[in-house]
């Protein structure tokens, strides 16, 4: 069995590099978050791009380094999960890879607007295109991450021993989180704002923080038993289940 | 926790007497969460024909309370057959259990049927989830709720495959429970749509 | 057979569903009344189902506390915001 100590710090240094460099990138640096309105005319959006040329460069690479950290806290989750499973570990592999393509689809997007705002002297058509290119990518993709969670949850579910790798609840609250981002491939048909835009509350606000608001619980519940768990270290589990 | 613990019931005439927690309790977490988002559905079409009140009438008018209706109907009985099924269940009583699930797949299916019906019938007339915020509400909602409905039947259908032995039934009491409790969130929320979306003048 | 039905309180709740879907359908297609009170009504026959289905079908009247309370509340909640939100518009 591997030395868990090691795996679980890796985990949460990377959650925190992930946090700190796409909230900080895209949020506060570029500003691309929360996304702007799909109903902007063509001249705003160019404008957006030429005056914050820099800030928006600098941005979107601070996130997309961020991004590249969730591979090695999602792999630490596969490892727990592989000894859940008997034989070939399935769904442990499925979510690494699945890890991989939400990895790929959230950073993508960011080449796609440091494109846009390049050359500082494109058309705004030009910007404009890219823009769209590069939300609908960010936004619609959701499948890989709703499979992760679905791959974590089947795996919780079988997991019988006394101190399972998550809580049983918290595999029901994954299913929920894939049910949640599951409304995202309807973004490609709104031009106007509305429920289901790439801002919209569906879209974005429920399909953007669910997941986030599940990793934050698991972390939080890593804590509470790393607290409780001090001096016994066998089998110190990813999150226990004293809860 | 992890443990599954089966309680088996004895049949004693009064179920009230019976000292048990129907269902997992992160099941119990899951319908919750859930209908808090169909909760932001029922929030965004109130706000919605709030805004456009004479789209909303004239969307209203085109879509068939009769459809609607007989889904409601349907996903009514449909309810009560999977409540049956975990009844059945508890009492460890495996013909009727299969029986029970099976109608209650059935009535899903019909559910399904009725909607392929509706839909094709309002895309046919030229409505689709881009016409306007009417029709987008009542696609995505119903849509998604349709996606319960397909998700709901896999799960019935899971435990048809893998409950045929009254040993078999015995550790997947709770596993049934969990599932009638989906079911039955299926049909609460459809009770909401129905009444907001076609009925409500 | 017969008497066994009728003793079936699951069945007497899928009775009474039924009557009350058939109800609000009879509001609906005989209009004698003011729009907003019509609307008000289903919504609160509506919401009375939503109870009967959550307390004798989902069995939350057996559940821990915790889930009854949060159904309960769900049920307000959002009957009262639908409520509310229709006769504000």
């Amino acid at each position: 069995m591997t030395d868990r100590k090691p795996l679980i710090i890796v985990a949460v240094v990377s959650a925190v590099m992930t946090t700190i460099l796409y909230a900080g990138g895209m949020f506060y640096v570029s500003g691309f978050l929360p996304p702007p309105s799909p109903a902007l005319s063509q001249l705003e959006v160019a404008s957006f791009y030429q005056q914050n040329h820099t800030a928006i460069i600098t941005g979107l690479t601070m996130a997309f380094v961020g991004t590249g950290f969730m591979l090695p806290l999602c792999v630490i989750g596969s490892v727990f999960m592989a000894e859940v499973e008997e034989g070939f570990p399935y769904f442990s592999v499925m979510q690494a890879l699945c890890a991989l393509a939400t990895v790929i689809f959230t950073a993508l997007p960011n080449f796609i607007w440091m494109t846009a705002a390049f050359r500082v002297d494109r058309s705004p058509e030009l910007i404009n295109l890219l823009h769209d290119l590069g939300w609908i990518m960010w936004a619609t993709p959701s499948w890989g991450f709703a499979f992760q969670l679905i791959c974590v949850a089947i795996v919780g579910l079988k997991d019988k021993r006394p101190k399972p790798f998550i809580p049983r609840w918290m595999s029901y609250l994954a299913l929920w989180v894939a049910v949640g981002v599951a409304p995202t491939p309807l973004v490609p048909f709104f031009v106007e704002a509305g429920p289901f835009a790439w801002n919209g509350l569906f879209t974005f606000w429920v399909a953007f923080f669910s997941p986030i608001l599940w990793i934050a619980i698991l972390f939080v519940i890593i804590v509470i038993n790393i607290r409780n768990n001090e001096q016994d270290n066998h089998q110190g589990d990813l999150a226990g289940s004293q809860l | 926790m992890s443990t599954v613990n089966v309680i088996p019931l004895k049949v004693s005439g009064s179920e009230n007497q019976i000292e048990h927690h129907p269902a997992e309790i992160g099941v119990w977490l899951f319908v919750f969460a859930d209908m808090c988002i169909f909760a932001m559905y029922f929030g965004v079409f109130v706000w919605e024909k709030k805004l456009y009140p004479a789209m909303f009438e004239e969307g209203q008018e085109t879509l068939s309370t009769e459809f609607g209706g007989l889904n409601t109907v349907v996903l009514l009985i449909s309810s009560f057959f999977a409540a049956k099924a975990v009844h059945s269940a508890r009492m460890l009583n495996i013909d009727a259990y299969r029986r029970f699930i099976k109608l209650t797949m059935l009535s899903g299916l019909a559910f399904l049927c009725v909607k392929f019906l509706e839909y094709s019938d309002k895309f046919s007339a030229g409505f689709d989830i881009a016409t306007n915020e009417f029709y987008r509400n009542y696609f995505a909602f119903t849509g998604f709720h349709l996606l319960h409905v397909i998700l709901g039947l896999s799960f019935l259908g899971w435990l048809l495959i893998s409950v045929k032995t009254t040993e078999q039934l015995k550790g997947n009491v709770k596993a049934s429970e969990g599932v009638g409790l989906y079911w039955h969130m299926v049909d609460l929320l459809w009770v909401v749509l129905f009444s907001l979306i076609y009925l409500v003048p | 057979m017969m008497p066994y039905v009728i003793r079936d309180k699951l069945f007497l709740v899928l009775v009474a569903l039924l009557c009350i879907t058939l109800l609000s359908w009879l509001l609906i297609s005989s209009v004698n009344l003011e729009e907003k009170s019509l609307g008000v009504m289903i919504l609160l026959l509506a919401f009375f189902k939503v109870r009967l289905i959550a307390i004798h079908f989902m069995e939350t009247a057996k559940a821990q506390r915790l889930v009854r309370i949060a159904f309960e509340t769900w049920g307000v909640v959002v009957g009262g915001m639908i409520i509310f939100g229709y006769l504000m518009g």
